[in-house]
């Protein structure tokens, strides 16, 4: 007996209960360390926390500074996108995206090259104010992207009523509060990506709460300080992601709305002048700038042998790691995304569930992996101590994002199409080779490649449970960043970035050309 | 099964989330006749159209086909694919990645003679020079025609129509609803359109079934109501058509 397509359009416990599993499975690898640490003497923790308490809050007042201000840049930034044709348009965007894409540990490199750029000797880029302006970095393009996002929900009718009614300025203010939920949630995310990351601020040479965990795990050998380190560290982002998600409101599900109807952006002589300054000045500022720090001394002392042969000993594992953790994450999304269907309770309940996975510090799950890892008996080696566990561990931390793509995707199905198919005696396994199949698959293929290029990019996870030899670029990177040359360093930088825009470049063609497979 | 009785629905209700859209639905669609649904937006057409194809089971009553219970208080004992109906959406739910000629032929399992009788369907419609054609690439008009050469393909013998009509031109529409007319002259299959529009549903429709507010007000001949009905959307019909002075 074959299974109807109704059941896409059929309510149910079962999707409620699908998805708490998916949930309890992303949160299943962090579970034994974290009940290890609850379990430990309040009195004894307090004592090692005494140093960490000052650290925690210096990197939590840091990395929400740089995503308030990236908040301020790429909401602007992402309604000009949507509104106005302008030139450059769809170039500046790819730049947007661009640091988001590679190591957050590149950037700092950049930055820490261009400060020792005599001329540029007046400004602050050293210390905090460097790390705020990766933050920027890494953030301004998470709210771009959710602001095109949720703007690609207002429709051109909606924007020429306000056109007509109260101008052009009056329509980019309307449109930017529309925004603006939706995009504080992502700047938050972004600032939460900062907070677990270890690169950035190693190699600024500031102390940060995630760094003082890995000297916890790997220097002081402490599994369990270490684990109650980064549950400290989760329950503050958790409590911030909360309060963000709380004053967000339902209006952060508008992140998984289908943009059927969507602004088509004009061109306006004024603000199409004004989104092309204010987009190449950001430009230039959070993309460029930094860029020139691993350009300029990469290009001035050339050392292709060495980077030929790193590159030569880790892509297989750069390969292996980000592919395998997209594969992952693609199947646990699309799965997710098949649960919440179209019924606003559980696109509420998921949405939610997703965005407070994504703002969980990876090491948290990376370092349940090692725990876990240490406990098991060898048979489960495969799982915990090989290249596998690293894929494991980024799939399940990264899985929303393929998630939210694909849950766009079942809500702009016509809820027609399976009834439809149900009418005409087509099988549920039909409809879905012949008709969801090929229509997913540009949300699938870009939800693949944004995580991988994201998985590819988090180092945390990478140091924390590689096997020995098992680098990755990025790690290795992180790795020679202290003592090897200036330009060895620069010249690897340049050629992930070289690499992650050329799969950027490929998802933006495939996403261009699914625009064309609309519904009739 | 008794053959002839057509579609009976007894004291049919259905809601969402705690708000009734239809209450006590009883009345039968008898075969062989083209039949309309008439009602203001909201009045729960679509919905009653949706029960009667097997989409969605009813809360309350039954619905049977010949005698046979097809679906009760939320079960469906026989599924939509088994009931031998076809329908055309107001979307018309075509699938972008398809040609016309896949469109129709998907639903057509994997028979022999599958790619012939999915082109005398499209030229019965009058498409069959656009078989290798997308939707995307085809008209309204023709979008509208290709829904309906999938919808025949299948040879039912009820076709239920839900306000397929509507953004079409005055032109194409009423070529469309003449092509259906002698479809189904031709095929005896049943016809059940369900549209907010007098003109549409006088210009197909013998047999009319009054809905307002979830309920079925009146059942008739369409001549006979349009004469005597109190039915607000009737009247309203009657008086334009009177003070109408064209012709």
């Amino acid at each position: 007996m074959s299974l109807s397509p109704l059941i896409l359009e059929r309510p149910g416990r079962w999707r409620l209960f699908g998805l708490v599993c998916i949930v309890i499975i992303s949160f299943l690898p962090a579970l034994p360390l974290v009940l290890a640490a609850t379990g430990q003497a309040p009195t004894d923790l307090f004592s090692k926390f005494q140093g960490f308490l000052p650290l925690l809050l210096k990197s939590l007042v840091l990395s929400l500074s740089g995503a308030a201000m990236a908040l301020c840049l790429g909401l602007f930034a992402g309604v000009f996108y949507s509104l106005y044709e302008f030139p450059g348009r769809k170039l500046f965007m790819f730049l947007f995206l661009l640091p988001i894409m590679v190591p957050p540990l590149l950037w700092s490199v950049g930055i820490n090259n261009l400060a020792t750029v005599p001329a540029l000797g007046y400004l602050p880029l050293h210390g905090p104010p460097a790390f705020i302006l990766v933050t920027v970095m890494v953030t301004f393009p998470l709210v771009t992207a959710s602001t095109v996002a949720i703007c690609s929900g207002l429709t051109s009718s909606q924007c020429d009523a306000a056109r007509m009614a109260s101008g052009e300025g009056r329509l980019f203010m309307l449109a930017t509060r529309f925004s603006l939920p939706p995009a504080a949630v992502a700047s938050c995310l972004g600032g939460f990506l900062m907070l677990s990351s270890p690169g950035p601020a190693m190699g600024l040479g500031i102390k940060t709460a995630v760094s003082e965990i890995l000297v916890s795990f790997s220097a002081l050998y402490d599994m369990r300080l270490a684990a109650a380190q980064c549950l400290l560290l989760s329950v503050s982002t958790l409590f911030i992601a909360i309060l963000v998600l709380a004053a967000a409101g339902t209006r952060s599900m508008e992140l998984l709305s289908p943009s059927s109807r969507a602004v088509e952006p004009v061109f306006h002589k004024r603000m199409s002048f004004l989104a092309t300054l204010y987009s190449g000045t950001c430009c230039l500022l959070l993309v460029v700038f930094p860029a020139c720090g691993l350009l300029i001394p990469a290009i001035a002392w050339p050392d292709v042998p060495a980077m030929v042969g790193t590159l030569s000993r880790t892509l297989p594992y750069t390969l292996f790691y980000a592919a395998g953790s997209a594969a992952v994450a693609t199947v646990l999304g699309f799965t997710m995304a098949f649960f919440m269907g179209r019924f606003p309770a559980a696109r509420f309940l998921g949405t939610v569930s997703l965005l407070l996975i994504f703002s969980m510090p990876a090491s948290l799950t990376a370092l349940g992996f090692v725990y876990a890892g240490a406990r098991s008996p060898a048979w489960t080696d495969f799982m915990f101590r090989s290249p596998l566990a690293v894929c494991l561990a980024q799939g399940v931390h990264l899985f929303p994002v393929p998630a939210v793509l694909a849950a766009r995707f079942f809500g702009s199905m016509p809820q027609s199409w399976p009834f439809a198919a149900e009418l005409q005696g087509i099988s549920l396994g039909r409809f879905a080779m012949r008709i969801l199949a090929p229509l997913a698959s540009v949300f699938v293929l870009t939800g693949f490649v944004l995580t991988l290029l994201l998985s590819a990019a988090d180092t945390g996870t990478v140091l924390l449970i590689h096997p020995p030899g098992a680098q990755n670029l990025p790690l290795a990177i992180f790795t020679i960043m202290a003592n090897a040359p200036e330009n060895q360093v620069a010249q690897l930088c340049l050629l992930y970035l070289v690499l992650a825009s050329v799969l950027l470049l490929l998802v933006s063609a495939v996403w261009n050309k699914g625009k064309s497979w609309k519904p009739a | 099964m008794e053959t002839g009785i057509g579609f009976v629905l007894k004291n049919v209700s259905l809601g969402y989330g705690g708000k009734a859209v239809l209450r006590g639905i009883s009345c039968r669609i008898t075969p062989g006749k083209r039949w309309g649904i008439l009602g203001a937006s909201g009045s729960g057409k679509s919905t009653l159209l949706r029960l009667v194809a097997g989409l969605e089971p009813p809360d309350n009553g039954e619905i049977l086909l010949d005698g046979r219970l097809l679906s009760r208080a939320g079960r469906i004992k026989v599924p939509a694919r088994k009931r031998r109906i076809s329908m055309v959406f107001q979307d018309l739910a075509l699938w972008p990645n398809l040609t016309a000629l896949e469109n129709v032929t998907i639903g057509l399992g994997r028979a022999k003679d599958v790619k012939a009788r999915a082109k005398e369907s499209l030229s019965m419609c009058g498409i069959s020079h656009l078989s290798n054609r997308y939707p995307s690439q085809m008209s309204g008009g023709e979008q509208q025609r290709l829904a309906l050469a999938r919808a025949l393909a299948t040879r039912p013998s009820y076709l239920l129509l839900d306000e397929p009509f509507s953004g079409l031109d005055i032109e194409i529409k009423y070529s469309i609803i003449n092509k259906i007319k002698t479809l189904t002259e031709n095929t005896e299959i049943t016809t059940v359109l369900v549209s907010h529009d007098p003109f549409e549903v006088s210009s197909l429709c013998e047999m009319i079934i009054l809905m307002d507010k979830g309920r079925v007000v009146e059942t008739g001949k369409f001549a006979h109501l349009l004469r005597e009905s109190g039915f607000a959307l009737l009247r309203a019909f009657r008086e334009y058509l009177a003070g109408t002075e064209f012709f």
